[in-house]
């Protein structure tokens, strides 16, 4: 019996020093909404990657998986602050590295965080938003643990990520509404700027000189009238102090001629204001009437990434086993 | 930001839209066109409800502004005398207020002068020119020799002194004299002309404190 005992701790201590030696436990990743079976092969994938590419020694989960069932506790359940702790004071480590995954309809949200038990705080953490289209998870689990070691993205991943971020936000709708803002509050800034913002640069071309034509007129007319008016005043005024029959003859008929010039400036200049108005309204209107759909966005996104194509069709190839 | 352009913008055109087309009013008494056009016009009187008639004797500038202790010139003008009823002499008698203003000086026009080169002497001499500042009546003489002169132009200018605020109303009296000259192999006949207006156009002096 007393060899037993003696056998169980030595035993004992060879695992207690043996969990010292590792500083990261990996958990499973938390499925919600998501087929439980697939977010075990992503935690496989995880930690395929943590080992190879980020190369940082981590706890067999085998080993958390025998702990935590003696406390009747499932890993693949945390993604919280308080479980990572209370996990971490259990199998004994220094970080969690704890993740979910919920899934909404065709989007995805992946999350994850290390966990620093003794300071009993969040080193880091990442959540993305993304539409899942052709296999991107897998993509995505990779970018957010570069992201969550502080490690640099190698090329390859920076493109990939990059198109499927492009595509995501196209697909959420959110390019779309963004490109339709942007290009409007442009294009009630200066009439062709919304267009130039959405790479129209004929139409903005238009949009811009015609409008410029119209302000040119509108200023010009001003300027004259301001001019004019100055001049019908002095004229006004050398009427009004002039006892000189043939003097005052004179200044009533130049009096006549500014003043019809008068009127003549003010009501281009509100015929021309009229225009620059009416085509400020329009160019805002067909800035949003063309503004490009998601669609248009896709076929867009897909024309800028075709020099990459053969990093990008590698997004579809990656497995669990890779 | 955006908001603030937008604004921006927007106030900038309602600026530009707010030139005016200016009011083309001729107010200048002497203008005979529009004394004619205002005698055409039966419904245009003048402030006390006088109408014009032309010719007339008129106050130029019509409105003046001054202040108390100041000197202000006023120019006492013939207005459109016609070329076959030409003036040869007049005896011209102005109401002011005499509590406010008083006559310092009166200075000869030209309305006579032109006839100089005929060897009038048109100057208004000290006995032709009268004033009394206690009752508020001021009178000139003037006259011509020949046939007189026509048309519109300055008889005297009055300077007067400012001594108290308000406003002040100058006109002409009824007392007021004008008379025609036609020459004969034998002598001068004088003729007076009655209808010359004393009564539309007054002069208002404007005394601030």
């Amino acid at each position: 019996m007393k060899s037993f005992i003696t056998y169980q701790l030595i035993i004992f201590s060879i695992i207690c020093v043996k969990l010292n030696s590792q500083n990261l436990a990996v958990l499973d990743i938390a499925p919600i909404n998501y087929e439980h079976d697939y977010s075990l092969k992503i935690s496989k994938h995880i930690r395929n990657i943590i080992k190879n590419n980020i190369n940082i020694k981590i706890m067999d989960i085998n080993e958390i998986s025998n702990i935590l069932d003696k406390e009747d506790i499932d890993n693949k359940w945390c993604a919280d602050k308080w479980c990572s702790r209370e996990i971490g004071k259990l199998i004994n480590i220094n970080q969690i590295f704890s993740s979910s995954i919920e899934k909404n309809g065709e989007k995805l949200n992946i999350f994850g965080m290390i966990y620093d038990v003794e300071k009993d705080t969040i080193l880091k953490q990442y959540n993305y938003l993304f539409f899942e289209e052709k296999n991107y998870l897998f993509t995505e689990i990779e970018v957010m643990i570069y992201n969550l070691f502080d490690k640099d993205l190698p090329q390859e991943l920076t493109v990939q990520h990059e198109y499927i971020h492009q595509r995501s936000q196209a697909l959420l709708g959110i390019t779309e509404k963004k490109n339709k803002k942007n290009a409007t509050i442009r294009s009630a800034i200066f009439p062709g700027l919304g267009h130039r913002y959405l790479n129209k640069k004929p139409l903005s071309n238009i949009f811009f000189i015609t409008q410029s034509f119209f302000m040119t007129n509108v200023f010009y007319n001003y300027f004259q009238y301001r001019q004019t008016s100055n001049f019908y005043n002095d004229l006004k005024n050398d009427y009004n102090s002039s006892d000189n029959n043939d003097e005052i003859k004179n200044l009533r008929n130049k009096i006549n001629e500014e003043h019809i010039s008068l009127k003549s400036y003010v009501n281009k200049r509100k015929v021309f204001t009229n225009y620059m108005i009416g085509f400020w309204i329009f160019n805002i209107y067909h800035i949003r009437k063309n503004s490009p759909t998601t669609i248009e966005i896709l076929e867009e996104i897909d024309k800028n990434f075709s020099n990459n194509n053969l990093i990008i069709n590698k997004i579809n190839q990656k497995t669990i086993d890779e | 930001m955006n908001k603030n352009i937008l604004i921006l913008i927007f106030f900038s055109i309602l600026f530009y839209s707010c030139e005016k087309i200016p009011n083309k009013s001729f107010n200048n008494p002497l203008d005979t066109e529009v004394a004619n056009k205002i005698l055409s016009d039966t419904t245009i009187s003048n402030k006390f409800g006088d109408k014009l008639n032309l010719p007339a004797l008129v106050f130029f500038p019509d409105t003046i502004q001054s202040n108390i202790g100041s000197y202000f010139e006023i120019g006492v003008y013939a207005l459109d005398i016609k070329e076959n009823q030409k003036l040869a002499m007049c005896d011209i008698f102005i109401d002011f207020d005499h509590r406010k203003i008083e006559v310092d000086s009166i200075l000869p026009g030209i309305f006579f002068d032109t006839d100089s080169s005929l060897g009038f002497v048109p100057n208004i001499t000290e006995e032709k020119k009268t004033f009394s500042n206690n009752n508020g009546l001021l009178q000139i003489s003037a006259m011509g020799l020949n046939e007189g002169n026509h048309g519109t132009s300055q008889i005297a200018k009055i300077v007067f002194k400012v001594n108290f605020d308000g406003e002040i109303i100058l006109s002409f009296n009824n007392r007021s004299k004008f008379l025609n000259a036609t020459k004969t192999p034998s002598n001068i006949l004088f003729k007076e002309l009655e209808n010359i207006n004393t009564d539309f156009f007054k002069g208002t002096i404007i005394v601030e404190k």
